[in-house]
């Protein structure tokens, strides 16, 4: 047992004398320019219809691939018996290969990545 | 009547901080700020850890404040974040923690001198002796004193903020008085003993 006794009201009242500690003077300045960014960057969230757009523009390419490419039949014959279409790659590297066809996918897509880049920063430019 | 009062200005004030009003929310940090920042500085024993674990508990308090319900009271909802910002930022620092020995509490009665020195003392000196004891305090037994003496929490809001249950929560408030009593009578004596 301690000899050094102090009861919880003298305690209580010690240490409420010492107060509390304070935060720098640009506390409060801090937290609202923090919670500004916050508030900015929830409302430069790219809106649904945007990412449906975006989506549409990704999977373009990839759909319009996988579906030339198998050629697939959905015709009633499909239903009962799928035959796997035989790929055939032309190594023709002038027009009509297959080469020429993904090359000009991929720069097409690539622009329209860089156009949609734009066009997004001038949105949230807009909204800012 | 008056504390009545000045709960209805905290909803006022708080309805206004969930439609974004930023003057609202500033005048929530100004009645806040010190405790959380006390609170925050117990754990992390370093200011400038505190304060930017206090500013992301402020942030976080905004994101959320959409949960508040008043079920229980706002500082304790805010405390709860406040405590949990801090602890998971100490954790990640993996800061040194100061331990206090057994060997002090059992060792607290051994001078007879230093109650009589203290009352002795002045108001700045005991004020550092308080700090000094404070600091030789366990993290948590920093915090239990501070929510329950300082800010006057009842044990079930202490509780409620820290997440232990209410048996651990009055042990280690009893054990926590204990060491800072010890604490104190240690510094006191050595204090006495230079003088000798």
């Amino acid at each position: 047992m301690s000899k050094f006794e102090l009861s919880d009201k003298e305690l209580k009242r010690l240490l409420q004398e010492e107060g509390l500690e304070e935060p720098s003077l640009r506390f409060n300045k801090s937290v609202l320019n923090k919670v500004a960014a916050y508030e900015q960057a929830k409302r430069l969230k790219t809106p649904l219809w945007l990412k449906l757009v975006l989506g549409v523009f990704a999977l373009l390419p990839a759909a319009y691939l996988v579906f030339g490419g198998l050629n697939l039949d959905f015709g009633e014959q499909t239903q009962k018996n799928i035959q796997w279409p035989s790929v055939s790659i032309n190594l023709d590297f002038l027009t009509n290969s297959t080469y020429f066809f993904f090359t000009f996918l991929v720069v097409g897509a690539i622009w329209m990545a860089i156009i949609f880049n734009r066009f997004l920063e001038q949105y949230n430019h807009k909204h800012r | 009547m008056k504390g009545h009062n000045e709960s209805y200005a905290m909803e006022l004030i708080i309805a206004k901080v969930k439609q974004g009003d930023m003057v609202a929310f500033n005048a929530l940090i100004d009645e806040y700020k010190a405790m959380a920042f006390t609170l925050s500085l117990r754990l992390l024993k370093n200011r400038e850890d505190a304060e930017e674990a206090t500013q992301d508990a402020f942030v976080k308090a905004y994101k959320n404040i959409g949960q508040f319900e008043g079920k229980s009271k706002f500082s304790t909802w805010l405390y709860t974040i406040v405590y949990h910002t801090a602890l998971t930022q100490m954790r990640k620092r993996k800061l040194e923690t100061t331990d206090i020995s057994n060997e002090l509490i059992e060792n607290s009665g051994a001078f007879s001198e230093s109650g009589k020195e203290w009352q002795r003392l002045q108001r700045v000196e005991r004020s550092n002796y308080i700090q000094q004891a404070l600091d030789r305090l366990l993290e948590d037994d920093q915090v239990a004193i501070t929510l329950f003496y300082l800010n006057e929490n009842s044990l079930a809001e202490i509780s409620e903020i820290t997440g232990w249950e209410m048996s651990n929560v009055k042990v280690r408030l009893h054990r926590a008085r204990k060491r800072l009593l010890g604490a104190l009578e240690q510094l006191l004596d050595d204090e006495v003993k230079s003088l000798l």
